[in-house]
């Protein structure tokens, strides 16, 4: 059964950043989407394990056409510290598909928010 | 069983075999002798000078610019359904006079339909034009595609921008809206990541690394996805190096989207959905390791079968395309992969075969 554990204060907790925090040996990394919505994943990169704390939250890139981008869904996208893969932060799938045979989805961890303070279940 | 040779090399026996069919003023320039064509700036040390050396006219001088003597030689000897021209007369190699050299592929274009498709309906044609001028080849383009047997353009290897460049872009415009292939193949001009070293066996154990270079561009610069009924054939570069390359670049695109996000798949599924290789030169591989390549490349559609007949390391079909294959992929790399990017109509034997039984 999924245990709920109390880990960080709603303010701490903004757009287009992350908050990093541990819980037992793990770390989560805490942030918002645009609309406000939370996302709790884990703070290691499925790829090889880089410490996701060191990358960054961003959008996803589009090209309508060659030469031409545009970055959409601001806030929406985490880049990986070490080789820069992106992952979905509204369903933890990686923006390109993962090698035949190799699992590249970031965990999400459900999140909620109670009385100002932000809660997890593991 | 059908078979489908996909790198036939016809020619001519010398550069004023163009005269009747090119326009004033090159008409004069070539007749008096004004260029003398091109040359490999290296010396060819197989017995038969580049070509195989039993390929010969009667008085024992090399032939390439004799269908009677090509079709006895190859087509008739290996029962070839298909076989694919695609000459070794490339005019992007004049890297100045652009018009000249646009005039001279219209030239050879001509001569190639006067001379070698009309005399046999196997051959199938390839166009051939002035890449440097990408507007003057896409109407050299739109010009032969209504010709029935012309089936792709064929753009030879460079050695300085390369196709995946915007500036080619008209090229694969035309090819598209006439519904033809893209072909490439090396040149005596295509440069090594080094240039060409200092030996021939340098030189030509460096094509596949310039040819590796135009599959890069093109895929990472977005050709595949502009351009996306386009279909295209390396020729002549072998395949064992494809399944790093592939690799390479879906790594790359894992980590680096984000700089090219107009191309919209793993460079790899652009690959196996719509490029083909031909096997030549195969690698003397044993059958299991030829499988094991397959399997690496991902896909049995995407290998195709030429004999580079008349050069030096011709492929013998029987020996380069192992007996011991699975059948069915057998015949998809000597006939099925070809006929299906052609779309040549060939009767599936074998199967007709079974169903009478």
């Amino acid at each position: 059964m999924a245990k709920e554990h109390e880990i960080a204060a709603s303010a701490d907790i903004r757009t287009g950043e992350m908050t990093p925090v541990r819980l037992g040996r793990s770390t989560i990394i805490l942030t918002r989407l645009s609309c406000g919505t939370l996302r709790a994943v884990s703070g290691r990169c499925p790829h090889m394990g880089a410490n996701l704390q060191f990358g960054c939250i961003t959008g996803m890139a589009q090209g309508p056409e060659y030469g031409k981008i545009e970055m959409t869904r601001e806030n929406e996208v985490l880049r990986c510290p070490w080789h820069g893969f992106e992952f979905d932060l509204r369903t933890g799938d990686p923006a390109v598909p993962a090698p035949k045979g190799q699992a590249m989805k970031l965990r999400l961890y459900e999140a909620k928010e109670r009385d100002g303070r932000v809660y997890v279940s593991s | 069983m059908p078979l489908i040779d996909t790198d036939v090399h016809e020619g001519f026996a010398g550069i004023k075999d163009l005269v009747p069919y090119i326009k004033a003023p090159y008409k004069d320039w070539l007749a008096q002798g004004a260029w003398r064509g091109f040359s490999q700036p290296f010396a060819y040390t197989s017995p038969g000078n580049g070509n195989r050396a039993d390929v010969q006219n009667e008085d024992g001088s090399a032939s390439v610019s004799d269908p009677a003597m090509l079709k006895r030689d190859l087509l008739d000897e290996y029962n070839v359904t298909k076989a694919v021209l695609t000459g070794y007369f490339y005019p992007t190699g004049l890297k100045m006079q652009y018009d000249f050299a646009s005039a001279m592929a219209s030239a050879y274009n001509d001569m190639v339909a006067e001379k070698w498709l009309s005399s046999d309906p196997r051959f199938a044609g390839s166009i051939q034009v002035n890449a440097r001028a990408p507007e003057a080849a896409a109407r050299e383009i739109d010009r032969m595609a209504a010709h029935p047997q012309m089936v792709q353009v064929m753009l030879p290897i460079v050695d300085d921008i390369a196709y995946g460049h915007p500036y080619y872009r008209p090229i694969f415009a035309a090819a598209e809206r006439n519904d033809l292939v893209v072909a490439f193949h090396h040149t005596v001009f295509a440069q090594g990541p080094y240039g060409m070293g200092l030996h021939y066996i340098e030189r030509h154990s460096l094509i596949p690394l310039a040819i590796q270079g135009q599959v890069i561009s093109l895929i990472l610069n977005g050709v595949f996805d502009e351009f996306e009924k386009l279909r295209f054939i390396i020729l002549e570069g072998g395949f064992s190096w494809l399944p790093h390359t592939l690799w390479r670049m879906d790594r790359e695109y894992r980590q680096g989207r984000v700089e090219v996000p107009w191309i919209k798949k793993l460079p790899s599924q652009h690959a196996h959905e719509r490029l083909k290789l031909a096997t030549q030169p195969t690698e003397d591989m044993t059958t299991d390791q030829l499988l094991k390549v397959i399997d690496l490349i991902g896909t049995e559609d995407l290998l195709v079968f030429a004999t580079d007949y008349p050069h030096f390391d011709f492929d013998d079909p029987d020996a380069a395309i192992p007996r011991s294959l699975p059948d069915g992929l057998r015949q998809k790399i000597l006939w099925k992969n070809a006929a299906d990017l052609y779309g040549f109509d060939i009767p599936d034997q074998h199967n007709r075969a079974t169903a009478a039984e």
